[in-house]
C-alpha cells in the first residue's frame, strides 16, 4: 500500500522544533533489553548447520552422478550383450512369410526377373 | 558475505558481530518482546546463511537487504499472531494486547513509550523504527520498505503525530516541569 504525502501530513505543530526535540527525547528514553547471551552462539550454530547440510547435499549429488554414470554404462553393456545374443540366435533361422507379406516377396521376384530379361534382351540385341 | 557463503566461519562470525544487535533492536521495536525479537533475528540470519552463497555484491546494499528480510519477518509474525494493526486503525482504539511485557522496562515511562509504539499501525511503526531508532536515512528506509521516499516521509509524519498524542501526558515530565505527583497521575 503506497502512501502519497498530502499537505495535511505535516502540520505546523509537527514542524515545531521544540515538539520534534521533545518527541525525540521521549523516544530515546525507550531502551531495548539485552538479547539473551546465547543469541549470537545460536546464530553461529545455525550457520554451521546450514554449511553442513550444504556439504552433505553436494556430496549426495556427487554420489548420485557417480552412481548414474555406472548405471548408464551397465545399461549400455546389457543392451549390447542382448543384441549380440539375439543376432546369434536368429542368424540361421527362417520364418514363413505371412500372407500379407507375400505381395512384397512377389514384387521383389518380379524386379529380379525384369533385370534378367533386360540382360537377355541386351544379349539378343548384340547378336 | 561472499566468504561466509563459501563456508568461511570467521566471516560469518564477523557478520554476526556487526549486525546482530541492530537487527535484534529493530525486531524488538517492531514486535515489542524479547523472545519474539530473538526468534525473528534467528530467522533473519537463517535466511542469510541459506542465501549467502548466492549473494552478488552488485545488487542491493547488504544491510538494506538484511533489514528488509528482518522487517518482513516481523510483519509476518504480527500477521500470524493477529497483532497486525492496519493503517486505518486509530492507535487509541488498538488492541492493548500487543503491548510490551513490563518486566523488560526499567520504569513506567519506558513502558509507556514502548506501548505507544506498539499501538501504532505496523507501517508507521516500521517507518519510525527504521528512521529514528535504527538511524537510517529516509532513502534507505524507502528501499527497505519498497515504497517511495515521499511515502516514508508521510508515514513518519503520521507516526510522530500519533506518538505525540499518545505521549502528551508525559511531556512535562520529560521537560522537567512536572511534579512527582503529576508524573504518577500521568502514568
Amino acid at each position: 500500500m503506497t502512501q502519497s504525502p498530502t499537505p495535511t501530513d505535516r502540520t505546523p505543530e509537527d514542524r515545531a522544533p521544540e515538539n520534534e526535540a521533545v518527541l525525540n527525547a521521549m523516544l530515546d528514553e525507550a531502551g531495548v533489553p539485552e538479547p539473551s547471551a546465547t543469541l549470537k552462539r545460536d546464530l553461529l550454530a545455525a550457520y554451521d548447520d546450514v554449511q553442513r547440510n550444504r556439504r552433505d547435499g553436494l556430496a549426495g549429488i556427487g554420489n548420485l552422478f557417480e552412481r548414474f554414470r555406472l548405471a548408464s554404462a551397465a545399461a549400455l553393456a546389457s543392451v549390447s550383450v542382448l543384441g549380440l545374443a539375439a543376432g546369434a540366435l536368429t542368424a540361421n533361422s527362417s520364418v514363413a512369410l505371412a500372407p500379407e507379406d507375400e505381395l512384397y516377396a512377389y514384387a521383389e521376384d518380379a524386379f529380379d526377373l525384369a533385370l534378367l530379361e533386360d540382360e537377355e534382351l541386351d544379349q539378343w540385341a548384340r547378336e | 558475505m561472499r566468504l561466509a557463503g563459501r563456508g568461511d566461519r570467521a566471516a560469518a562470525t564477523t557478520l554476526i558481530e556487526r549486525h546482530t544487535d541492530k537487527i535484534y533492536a529493530g525486531c524488538f521495536r517492531m514486535l515489542g518482546d524479547r523472545a519474539s525479537a530473538e526468534d525473528a533475528t534467528q530467522e533473519t540470519f537463517l535466511r542469510l546463511w541459506k542465501n549467502a552463497h548466492r549473494w552478488k555484491p552488485q545488487g542491493a546494499k547488504f544491510e538494506t537487504w538484511l533489514y528488509r528480510v528482518a522487517m518482513n519477518i516481523c510483519l509476518d509474525q504480527l500477521r500470524k499472531s493477529g497483532r497486525e494493526i492496519g493503517e486505518d486503525a486509530a492507535p487509541e482504539h488498538a488492541d492493548p494486547a500487543p503491548g510490551p511485557a513490563d518486566d523488560y522496562f526499567a520504569n513506567e515511562q519506558s513502558f509507556a513509550i514502548a506501548t505507544a509504539l506498539a499501538t501504532l499501525p505496523d507501517r508507521q511503526r516500521l517507518a519510525i523504527t527504521l528512521c529514528h531508532f535504527q538511524e537510517l536515512s529516509n532513502i534507505e528506509a524507502a528501499a527497505i520498505m519498497e515504497i517511495s521516499v515521499d511515502a516514508v516521509e508521510s508515514l513518519l509524519a503520521r507516526a510522530r503525530r500519533n506518538l505525540r498524542d499518545r505521549l502528551a501526558p508525559m511531556k512535562p515530565y520529560l521537560t522537567g516541569t512536572m511534579s512527582d505527583d503529576a508524573i504518577t497521575n500521568a502514568n
